[in-house]
């Protein structure tokens, strides 16, 4: 095991496949702009690399299939097949599999293996039949001068069966020319010098002990006051010997009798000194180097920002054909050193931006050409450095959002009134683009759903400490803006003492600290209120909010953290304002969960743990518990007779879905709490019906951690979760995901777009009977 | 283990070491003795004895004090024992077991009360923690005083009491008989086991 480094067999199969498929899908998609016979061999040894890894750990689907691929590229490579679409298409198909397969779990594989048989059968008898006839024998020619007006006719818009490969012509050439803007055509893996797969965990383990070297090698500085110390001493001894000196000789002895004991101190004297400028040395390259090798280890944790963007051009590829648009991927900035935590993160963002751009924004080639635009749109990702933080801009050249459309979009699904919206300048209409089901298209289509997608962007950024904005002009094109931390494990914090523990608020998510004097603290209508710039902010108490015991000291509203923006900012009272330190995030210990409030831990340079607030979630529970007024987990007590509450569990990853659904469900009448992932959430739902039934369960499917088909598979293997209706909305809206869903347990399956009409409420209305009698009884009806 | 800052008396992981030396030189010396005709008989009786019928299997054991109650773990199931640290309480999490999270030699570690847990009343001020579990089921509880590493025969062990006085006796692995030394007169302690330790701790977040 050990000379495996911790990684079983399997799962270094599966590293060396999700390279190579990368690799694959990558050189493929380039190959077909190119057409160079050259630029097949690297994807030739991709497809033969895979089939030896699946060899040696006798996985035979995924041999068979690489088999296949590395014949048929074999052939291409020796100039015995023309390099087609439609060829390429197969491959792709092949890859893919083998992609999905470098995904699976061991204990999963025959499964999978099942399921996926008739596929890979397929995609090998389509690979083994002689290629397919092509219209046109000879390559089409490499790279025409770009603006060219593409002399095909218009693509149709749905996907060409693949016998029907013609009417792709100028996508090729625009791959190529914006492979040719980036490094060298290698297709792939490119080696960046050598490397070696480590685990994330080895490399926190590593992060924490380089850290704690630090702090050792400072503690070493005691060690030179004690040596100053004895030197202080020895000074402290002469002395003495003078004075005896000085007796002796009133005494009429021979002061030459202490010159012995005088020459050893000062021997001593000598011997200490050296001896501290050895420690003072010793301490301060220890210092140097643990600081260095501190800083080493926390830079390996950067990855180039192409690790992000090695599948977008693919995707773009396919989503373009699939719409019967032309566009071309530019990428920019790929070596951008960005943390390996941020870059997970992007994976999602980017690509809804991307089928947001080229959904909503590219025009047809044929719009494209009566504007007078190049028939071609050009999609930008750019990714810098900028001001410590990183700044990623998805730009399009399509035909931009129209703000007055935008404007009457948002009256009429009433998010606003109309004299409100006549008053919202530009960036605030735009803003509305980031709600949850909110669509600027006029019909739904597959691509982005209805709209969704958008509201990802923004919550990821923000959950990670970023914000993310929209500009457009008309006619011209949309710009997406995210500024993002470059790393996420490092993080400037500021350090408060609340109920005696030492928490941080990260810097970024703090609007402004305030320390005022009693007086501008008041209570209004029994809530603390505190004046900020004229406007009144609503004040709480952090203790009262981590349910921490009550703060020690009697005025603690002297310190104050505001959190949040604009109208929407509350101020968290705590104990002590510590300073501001650079704090190293560490995850929670899984076994915690999702706590709620926090979001990591770290250990301050003093050597002592402290736990990093999450300000998002602190914030809707200050929200709540100001404007509800109560705190989460508090039970309400409504006055409907004797009649129970109906309780409702929400369970969204997104800070923004869980709002809306929290919003519409307690508009209908429910009691709802909310849990942040599958975890969370099974913690909460056992902690919940513990004090009597729940009525209803909504889960999101992709969250960290636990995802909603584990979640509700878990709940159903509970019989005490055995008959209580659990509603899916997901943004997955393929029939598999929905038989997933349905499978796992799940009562219903909605897609995220289902908050835009009735289905939602329509949906948990039939799911839960006991609403139509308790809404008779209750006040708030809902109001469809 | 340099974990603690530099004081004028030993610190307490510096006496555990003293003291552990001092017994082995006491072993020394307890070697080296002429042997009596009793104990020549007796070894001559045992080396004549087939292998498998003797079974003396020796295992150290950490002797700790928790309140009133001395209990051991076995010396292997330990990760480390290191003075107390600051012990951070979790929002939402920290309750009659779960105390919070410690910086342990740089690991974040999950903190348990062990009286809480074990049903064993402890006193406000603890010395040392001890550490069980593998990395990722790491747990820490808070011991009262660490006595140190005793040698004990697996043999002369008895099972587990029937009758349950506390919680404790659940986590018992077997109880041994610690001789007397310096001070502390010998006892019959419950050796703990740590897996069962730490699934009773793990409980508590459950």
């Amino acid at each position: 095991m050990s000379d495996l480094g911790g990684f079983s067999l399997h799962e270094l199969f599966r590293g060396e496949a999700e390279t190579h498929a990368g690799a694959l899908s990558e050189g493929l998609v380039r190959l077909e702009g190119t057409s160079d016979a050259a630029t097949v061999e690297p994807l030739m040894r991709a497809a033969h690399s895979i089939k030896g890894a699946a060899r040696v750990i006798g996985l035979d689907i995924a041999v068979k299939l690489a088999h296949a691929m590395e014949d048929v590229l074999v052939a291409m490579q020796k100039g015995r097949e023309a390099i087609q679409p439609a060829r390429i298409d197969q491959l792709l198909k092949g890859t893919d599999l083998l992609a999905s397969l470098a995904k699976i779990e061991e204990a999963a594989v025959p499964a999978w293996s099942s399921a996926n048989e008739p596929a890979v059968d397929a995609v090998i008898a389509e690979l083994r039949a002689p290629p397919p006839a092509v219209n046109a024998p000879a390559p089409p020619p490499v790279a025409q001068p770009a603006p060219a007006p593409a002399p095909e006719p218009a693509p149709a818009p749905v996907q060409p069966p693949p016998s029907m490969p013609a009417p792709i012509a100028p996508e090729p050439a625009a791959i190529a020319a914006a492979a040719g803007t980036q490094s060298a055509p290698a297709v792939a893996a490119p080696s960046r010098g050598a490397s070696v797969r480590v685990t994330a965990e080895k490399l926190d383990r590593l992060l924490q002990l380089a850290g704690e070297t630090m702090l050792e090698s400072r503690r070493l500085g005691s060690l030179r006051e004690e040596t100053l110390e004895l030197k202080r001493e020895l000074v402290r001894l002469e002395d003495e010997l003078d004075r005896l000196r000085a007796a002796a000789r009133r005494s009429g002895l021979d002061p030459a009798m202490l010159a012995p004991a005088r020459g050893l101190i000062e021997k001593g004297r000598s011997r200490v000194l050296s001896h501290l400028l050895t420690v003072e040395g010793a301490i301060r390259r220890g210092e140097e180097t643990s600081t260095q090798l501190y800083h080493e280890v926390l830079s390996s944790r950067m990855r180039p920002f192409a690790d992000a963007t090695a599948s977008l051009s693919r995707t773009v590829r396919d989503l373009a054909r699939q719409l019967g648009k032309d566009a071309r991927l530019e990428i920019v900035g790929e070596q951008v050193p960005v943390d390996r935590d941020v870059l997970v993160r992007l994976d999602a963002p980017l690509n809804h931006m991307l089928r947001n751009a080229l959904d909503h924004g590219v025009e047809t080639p044929d719009e494209r050409r009566a504007k007078g635009k190049p028939a071609q749109a050009t999609l930008r990702v750019e990714a810098r450095h900028h001001a410590g933080m990183l700044r990623i801009r998805v730009s399009d050249d399509g035909r931009g959002i129209d703000l007055d459309a935008l404007r009457t979009r948002i009256v009429r699904k009433s998010l606003a009134t109309d004299a409100i919206a006549s008053t919202l300048d530009r960036q605030e209409l735009l803003e509305f683009l980031f709600l949850p089901g909110f669509s600027t298209a006029a019909q739904v289509t597959d691509i982005s759903g209805r709209g969704v997608g958008l509201d990802v962007v923004q919550s990821t950024a923000r959950e990670i400490g970023g914000t993310a904005r929209i500009d457009t002009e008309l006619g011209r094109g949309t710009v997406f803006e995210l500024e993002l931390p470059i790393t996420l494990s490092v993080i400037r914090a500021l350090l408060v003492d609340v109920a005696g523990e030492t928490l941080a608020f990260p810097l970024a998510r703090i609007e402004r600290v305030l320390q005022p004097a009693a007086a501008e603290v008041r209570s209004v209508e029994g809530r603390m209120q505190v004046l900020v710039e004229g406007e009144s902010i609503g004040v709480i108490d952090a203790a009262r909010v981590l349910a921490l015991a009550e703060s020690r000291r009697a005025n603690v509203r002297e310190n104050l953290v505001v959190l949040g923006s604009g109208g929407d900012r509350y101020a968290v009272a705590v104990d002590a304002l510590l300073g501001e330190e650079d704090l190293v995030v560490r995850a929670l210990d899984q076994r915690l969960g999702k706590v709620p409030h926090l979001s990591a831990a770290a250990v301050r340079e003093s050597g002592e743990p402290v736990l990093i607030v999450d300000a998002e979630d602190m914030l809707q529970s200050v929200r709540a518990a100001l404007n509800e007024g109560r705190l989460r987990g508090a039970k309400p007590t409504r006055a409907i007779g004797a009649r129970r509450t109906l309780r409702a569990l929400v369970v969204d990853d997104s800070a923004t879905v869980r709002e809306v659904e929290r919003q519409l469900l307690s508009r209908m009448g429910f009691e709802v709490e909310t849990a942040v992932d599958g975890l969370d959430g099974l913690h909460t739902a056992r902690d919940g019906i513990a004090s009597g039934p729940i009525d209803l369960i909504i889960s999101d499917i992709d969250m960290p951690r636990m995802n909603g088909i584990e979640f509700v598979r878990a709940l159903r293997s509970d019989p005490r979760f055995g008959a209580v209706p659990i509603v899916v909305v997901s943004y997955k809206d393929r029939e598999e995901d929905r038989l997933a869903g349905l499978d796992a347990g799940a009562t219903a399956y909605l897609t995220k777009g289902a908050f835009q009409d009735s289905t939602f409420a329509d949906t948990v209305r039939d799911l839960v009977p006991a609403l139509a009698q308790a809404g008779r009884g209750a006040r708030a009806g809902d109001e469809a | 283990m340099s974990d603690t800052p530099p004081t004028s008396e030993p610190s307490p992981e510096r006496a555990l070491e003293m003291r552990e030396r001092e017994s082995l030189v006491q072993m020394r010396a307890l070697l080296d003795r002429p042997l009596p005709a009793e104990d020549l008989r007796a070894n001559t009786e045992l080396v004549s004895t087939r292998a498998e019928a003797r079974r003396t299997e020796m295992q150290s054991v950490l002797v700790f004090d928790l309140g009133e109650e001395r209990l051991g773990i076995e010396a292997d199931e330990s990760h480390r024992v290191v003075p107390c640290s600051a012990v951070r309480r979790v929002p939402h999490r920290t309750n009659a077991v779960f105390s919070g999270i410690a910086n342990i030699g740089g690991e974040l570690t999950l903190v348990a009360h062990a009286g809480s847990a074990l049903g064993v009343p402890q006193g406000a001020r603890q010395t040392h923690f001890v550490v069980v579990g593998a990395q990722g089921a790491r747990w820490a509880f808070a011991v009262d005083r660490v006595e140190g590493v005793r040698r004990i025969d697996r043999a002369n062990t008895l099972p587990p009491p029937t009758t349950v006085r506390h919680a404790a006796d659940g986590c018992t692995k077997y109880l041994a008989e610690i001789a007397a030394t310096d001070g502390r007169a010998g006892a019959l302690v419950s050796v703990l086991d740590a897996e069962r330790l730490s699934a009773v701790f793990a409980r508590s977040l459950a």
